[in-house]
């Protein structure tokens, strides 16, 4: 699938919006929070919407304007940095009077978000490079977009 | 225009339609059918397996070809233009005739293969290709057996053999009732009684005309009658390599797009045995760089354009395809003009046998334009004019030409799309092929509730781009069945996502859909 903005969006949503919140409800199980993964779930949506718009400016520098799917590990990585970054910048919050970034539990550990977030990140990436284009037949030729 | 001349085309179809009535006073035989595909080839294949995944009963659908196997032509001009069956084509992992999802894509299935056999190594070197390509790594190409017998399994598993019928359609008409009337001669001897077929939904997907012969080619052919020094390179040409390998000699190659690349490989294959073999390479214009699309521009290299396919990636399904889609006539013929033409894929192989080539002299790059051609001493004697402002002419010597321009896509090169176009006037858009609608409509046959499609080359300069890829015929299937299904025709069911997984599962049980 060759993503354009519109498809890079609604997948995103649909992708996380199913598979996403049902390993998030697991993931709040095993925390005994569901709080937390659920906040982090959505500023993954959030702040993927802004992503993408990012994304998709690099990709029209491409000539064969495509994205190979190392292209979308890369942009996960980085979305993870930021947000952990995010989770981890006391000083931000201190100055906005907040204790953290909020919806997010202060004692998250890395391991817990590295889990939650890569399981979330590796099952919705498998499901867009084959499985969607089996439950979605014109998705592929849509650049992602669901309707 | 064989279908008007041929004498025993009854007179009823000199008219554009043609009453019931008239055609069982003819006296041939005459069959109904709901869907019928003309061309049988790789294009009427995938329309056809749509339909059956799309829940059309097989009994009312009938596909008219000359080759029982859909691949038999593609197959063909595969190993004329140096691509045997163990070699990769340009053609994309998803590209997947035999399956209409796309998933799982050729380079999948091939780790899977490599892991049953324990080749670990080789299935990695997959994973990265398909995950990096074309950045990181070169792009995954399939190997032309393993498409072929990926058709076969499909072609098994929807009952193609009882689908396919041969025939060599002569002429098609309209019907007065909404439905079109096929005439075809159902075997190779032409003087047979032809046969009709009626029918409510036809498909049409004829291929490329044929071969492109260059004026300068048609002279030499009809000046000498030697068939043999001065070849297309989709003719049977292995002549040409065995006689170099014997007695080496020079070449002249003319082209640049992937033919002239495979050409140069299998040419330095014999140069291994024979040193004495020397390759000019005839080009019109020199490329110092590629064209530019907006930010981008695309790479070139010892003059030759490279992308990984025929159109850049994202015509097959992003943005660009899109772009083509929303964009009109003129603009889809200057789009298709500047992401098409003559590029080859940036392979390692390939750069590194030109780079030694042009090191050692025995791969030389020429420009200008063919004068003539004339034969002198055993050998050619090829007449440049050079190119832009050099007025100078130059003689070229060759043992052989081979000419890597491609393939005709001119309408009017098929007797079966000439008589269309002249019968109902149907209208061409500026690549020159004949109008068809965003679903692949051909609208200037449309017939009350009757509807014609078509497929591949034929359609070029419509909403797609890339329409003889393999990703492109199935797109122009799966447009087709939109509208099919927008009309309610018989049997056409949509397939949300749970009939579509269950229809996958059948495809990878085996079972017919």
């Amino acid at each position: 699938m060759i993503p354009t903005l519109l498809g890079r969006w609604q997948t995103r949503l649909f992708l996380l919006g199913t598979a996403g919140v049902l390993l998030t409800f697991g993931f709040g199980f095993l925390f005994r929070d569901f709080a937390t993964p659920f906040a982090l779930l959505g500023y993954v949506l959030l702040f993927g919407f802004g992503w993408d718009i990012g994304y998709n400016a690099l990709q029209s520098l491409r000539w064969d304007r495509d994205w190979p799917p190392l292209f979308f590990v890369g942009g996960g990585l980085l979305e993870a940095l930021l947000l952990w970054g995010l989770v981890k910048a006391q000083v931000l919050w201190a100055t906005l009077g907040l204790a953290g970034l909020p919806g997010v539990a202060p004692g998250l550990t890395l391991a817990q978000f590295a889990a939650h977030y890569g399981t979330v990140f590796i099952v919705t990436l498998l499901l867009m490079l084959g499985p969607m284009k089996v439950i979605f037949l014109k998705w592929r030729f849509r650049g992602g977009q669901l309707f | 225009m064989p279908a008007a001349t041929e004498p025993v085309l009854p007179p009823l179809f000199e008219q554009p339609q043609v009453s019931l009535a008239a055609l069982r006073q003819t006296g041939l035989p005459l069959e109904e059918t709901t869907y019928l595909a003309v061309g049988g080839g790789i294009g009427s294949f995938t329309w056809v397996d749509h339909l059956l995944i799309h829940g059309v009963d097989p009994t009312q659908v009938v596909a008219i070809g000359f080759e029982a196997r859909p691949y038999a032509r593609c197959r063909r001009l595969c190993h004329n233009s140096q691509i045997p069956d163990h070699e990769r084509l340009r053609s994309d992992s998803g590209g997947t005739p035999d399956n209409i999802w796309g998933w799982p894509g050729y380079a999948v299935r091939e780790m899977g293969h490599d892991l049953k056999q324990g080749r670990l190594l080789h299935a990695a070197r997959l994973a990265w290709q398909i995950s990096g390509e074309p950045v990181l790594a070169e792009p995954f190409t399939p190997k032309a057996a393993q498409v072929f017998a990926a058709l076969d399994r499909e072609a098994r598993r929807i009952g193609w053999p009882d689908i396919w019928r041969f025939g060599r359609v002569r002429a098609i008409r309209q019907t007065d009732d909404g439905r079109y009337v096929v005439i075809y001669s159902p075997t190779k001897a032409l003087k047979r009684r032809p046969k009709l077929m009626v029918t409510r939904y036809l498909h049409l997907a004829l291929g490329y005309p044929r071969l492109r012969f260059l004026p300068d080619l048609q002279t030499y052919r009809q000046q000498t009658g030697d068939v043999k020094r001065f070849v297309n390179a989709y003719e049977r040409h292995d002549h040409v390599y065995e006689c170099l390998r014997d007695h080496g000699g020079t070449v002249l190659l003319r082209g640049r797009g992937i033919v002239a690349s495979r050409v140069i490989q299998r040419l330095n294959e014999e140069y291994a045995h024979n040193p004495n073999i020397r390759i000019l390479h005839l080009m019109r214009t020199p490329r110092p760089a590629g064209p530019r699309y907006k930010l981008t521009r695309r790479c070139t290299k010892n003059h030759f354009d490279h992308q990984p396919y025929n159109f850049p990636k994202s015509c097959f399904g992003g943005d660009f395809r899109f772009t083509m889609e929303q964009a009109d006539d003129r603009q889809r013929a200057k789009l298709i003009d500047l992401w098409g033409g003559a590029t080859t894929a940036k392979r390692g192989p390939w750069e590194r046998i030109i780079e030694a080539g042009l090191q050692e002299g025995w791969y030389q790059i020429r420009f200008g334009r063919v004068t003539r051609v004339e034969p002198t001493n055993g050998n050619l004697t090829v007449v440049l004019r050079g190119y832009s402002a050099w007025r100078e002419e130059t003689n070229l010597q060759a043992d052989f030409i081979i000419d890597a321009t491609g393939l005709d896509p001119q309408p009017e090169r098929n007797p079966l799309l000439q008589d269309l176009l002249q019968t109902y006037r149907l209208p061409k858009n500026r690549k020159q092929q004949i109008n068809v609608t965003n679903d692949f409509e051909i609208a200037g046959l449309r017939n009350g509730d009757g509807r014609v499609y078509a497929g591949g080359i034929m359609t070029l300069g419509g909403p797609f781009a890339p329409v003889d890829s393999f990703t492109g015929l199935q797109y122009a299937a799966q447009q087709s069945l939109a509208s099919l299904i927008t009309l309610g025709a018989p049997g056409v069911r949509r397939l949300g996502p749970v009939r579509s997984v269950l229809q996958w599962l059948r495809w990878v049980a085996g079972v017919s859909p």
